[in-house]
């Protein structure tokens, strides 16, 4: 077990570099150029000490290695953007972003695994039909419509919810940051509970047909019984898979959301970062959400050793 | 033998099933019963109806695909077709158990078999867990796995066919059952873990006293096991009687044809003949042949076969056939002594 961990980071930290050198060459071969050298107001002059000084006169490999050096001792660099150090823009960041997508998984999955369960438990009943018309709909609403449109009905028509943000100004509360971030969960969670539901009911459909299911009903267990802690339980396997691969895109595909409901996160802040050819900050979130993503599919694999006994890691 | 009063009658159940629209006639009428600590053998190819009337005994059919659509199940005298569905929760696993005959997928993968021995133990006999999972080892035990007390946190999979069916046996006698059904529970094994867990049967049966509904298509396996046969085709009984009378004396063409396909060593050796196959298939439920569903693959049909459904006569005080021409064919096997 220890072994395939230490395997497993070994793979993680070789792809993440290969994740950080494919970014960095996309990065130099953009056309434009940092940003930080397209002020019009600076002399020649001055373009040119700070093109030495940030070393883009350097060849790309060497200017990669530079920035690679920094970040093992730590250093994600400054942003040309705001003048910040990028590891402060992330650490001010990254909580919101996993607090909207950690938000939004977790409504998901408490909204989508019992609805994915019922549909199969009556499959081709009405109840499953409804379900099925309504998970594609859901499956094919663009976020940055379907954001628009919540923010119209309930924030300016109704006026129940805040439009965006993550406080109202002046207040801190925990009430206050729960009702700013209703709006952006219902959005970021509605496309991947439609998948969670197809795909759970699928799972679920899968097991209830096999012979295990029928000797536990043969065993006398009650029927509640059976659908959960027989079928569930080994249909949570290929669920939680499901739920691992959905984390990237929660993670990086906020983007839309964030910007959306001007939720003060990574996916803001990359879409910013990308606008400014802000090359420090683009590398910092890109080295950030990939280690993210990674170790939590790292997590989820161990999960699966977990929930499936015949799945052994050595 | 059976005894004065059955443990379990079954009195013209039909089960049917919809398929398109159209009514399935998966078992048509069929009536047995088995008495106290009696073997029966359900008989019959795939499709003949033992398996789902078998199901229909645990009330275990799936029910978007049909269901008992006529008759009665008497267990101890009381109808099964007519207990809720609590009623039958209680019986089954419990006065009623059940073997199948895919060993390697009928335990969950995710429990252990101690687990899931246990749970039976737990519902019926409502044991704590800590009593349940010493049931469960005792049970192991009981069926001649080693190292019960081990193998009690063994994995499905880390057990082979023959193990994970007595793993089943040992779930499915765990609370006494006064009935065991055992649908083809051997027929996924080799020939000599067949051998086993018949001779395993036979031996729990003489400890505990169980009836056997035992079905299967292996007519070589009931000799072994079975005190009476019932055969079916195409959803109805066509032959019943002690196992002597059907092997030496069959009466219906079916059953003697059956009888014939089973490979003997005392035969082929001599003999150098190919082994007899019954020609044709078993007709579909959906379009069954007019009158005796057998006529079109019998040798012996005559015009009055199509004519009707034959009704089954008693041959004897406990052999009964459903065949017009009983009187006139002798099938009987010469077996040596």
């Amino acid at each position: 077990m220890t072994g395939y961990i230490l395997r497993r980071l070994g793979e993680s930290i070789a792809l993440i570099l290969v994740i950080t050198i494919f970014t960095f060459a996309l990065i130099s071969s953009a056309p434009g150029g940092p940003s930080i050298l397209l002020d019009p107001n600076m002399s020649p002059e001055d373009t040119a000490r700070l093109r030495t000084l940030y070393g883009f006169d350097r060849p790309v490999y060497e200017q990669y290695l530079l920035w690679l050096w920094q970040v093992l001792q730590g250093n994600l660099g400054f942003s040309f953007g705001v003048g910040r150090p990028v590891s402060e823009l992330i650490a001010s960041a990254l909580p919101a972003t996993l607090l909207l997508s950690g938000a939004a998984l977790l409504v998901a999955a408490i909204i989508a695994i019992p609805l994915g369960i019922l549909a199969a438990v009556k499959r081709n009943s009405w109840i499953d039909q409804t379900l099925t018309t309504v998970s594609f709909f859901g499956l094919s609403l663009p976020v940055f419509w379907y954001g628009l449109m919540l923010i119209i009905l309930f924030a300016v028509i109704l006026r129940w919810l805040p439009a965006g943000g993550m406080f109202t100004p002046g207040q801190n509360s925990i009430g206050n940051l729960l009702l700013h971030l209703i709006l952006p969960v219902v959005a970021l969670s509605t496309s991947i509970m439609a998948e969670l539901v197809r795909y759970t009911r699928s799972a679920m459909i899968g097991v209830l047909r096999q012979d295990y299911v029928r000797t536990a009903r043969a065993k006398g267990v009650a029927e509640p019984v059976v659908i959960t802690r027989h079928a569930f339980r080994t249909a949570m396997i290929p669920v939680v898979t499901l739920l691992g691969m959905l984390i990237p895109r929660l993670v990086g595909g906020a983007a839309v959301t964030e910007s959306v409901f001007s939720w003060p996160g990574m996916g803001r802040l990359a879409v910013s970062a990308a606008f400014n050819q802000d090359y420090p900050t683009i590398m910092g979130i890109t080295l950030v959400i990939s280690v993210v993503v990674v170790v939590s599919n790292l997590i989820v694999d161990l999960l699966y050793a977990k929930l499936d006994p015949r799945v052994s890691y050595s | 033998m059976a005894s004065p009063t059955p443990l379990l009658q079954i009195e013209d159940l039909r089960t049917h099933f919809t398929s398109d629209g159209e009514i399935v006639r998966a078992v048509d009428g069929v009536s047995f019963s088995i008495g106290r600590g009696e073997t029966l053998a359900v008989v019959g190819e795939s499709g003949s109806g033992k398996s789902v009337t078998s199901l229909s005994v645990m009330r275990l059919l799936d029910p978007a695909a049909g269901g008992i659509a006529g008759g009665r199940i008497l267990f101890e005298g009381v109808d099964l077709v007519t207990k809720s569905e609590a009623e039958m929760r209680r019986i089954r696993g419990n006065d009623i158990s059940m073997i199948f005959q895919e060993p390697m997928t009928s335990l969950n993968p995710v429990y252990t078999v101690g687990e899931q021995i246990a749970e039976a133990v737990r519902i019926h006999q409502k044991l704590a867990p800590k009593a349940a999972l010493t049931r469960a080892t005792e049970m192991l035990e009981l069926v001649g796995i080693p190292e019960p007390g081990r193998r009690i946190h063994s994995f499905p999979h880390q057990m082979s066919g023959g193990m994970r069916q007595r793993v089943m046996i040992a779930m499915a006698l765990s609370c006494n059952p006064k009935l065991l059904i055992a649908d083809e529970p051997t027929t996924a094994l080799d020939v000599t873990i067949q051998a086993q867990i018949l001779d395993l049967m036979r031996r729990l049966q003489a400890e505990i006293g169980m009836s056997i509904l035992f079905i299967t298509h292996d007519l070589g396996v009931v000799a072994e096991i079975a005190d009476r046969v019932v055969v079916m085709y195409a959803g109805r009984a066509v032959e019943e009687g002690p196992v002597r009378d059907i092997y030496r004396h069959p009466r219906m063409p079916y059953t003697a044809g059956l009888m014939q396909s089973v490979p003997r060593v005392d035969r082929g050796a001599t003999q150098q003949e190919r082994l007899y196959a019954i020609p044709g298939n078993i007709p579909s439920p959906l379009d069954l042949p007019e009158g005796c569903s057998f006529h079109p693959r019998c040798a012996h049909a005559e015009p009055r076969c199509v004519a009707q459904v034959p009704p089954l006569e008693p041959v004897s005080d406990q052999h009964r056939v459903r065949c017009v021409r009983w009187r006139e064919l002798d099938f009987s096997q010469k077996r040596p002594a």
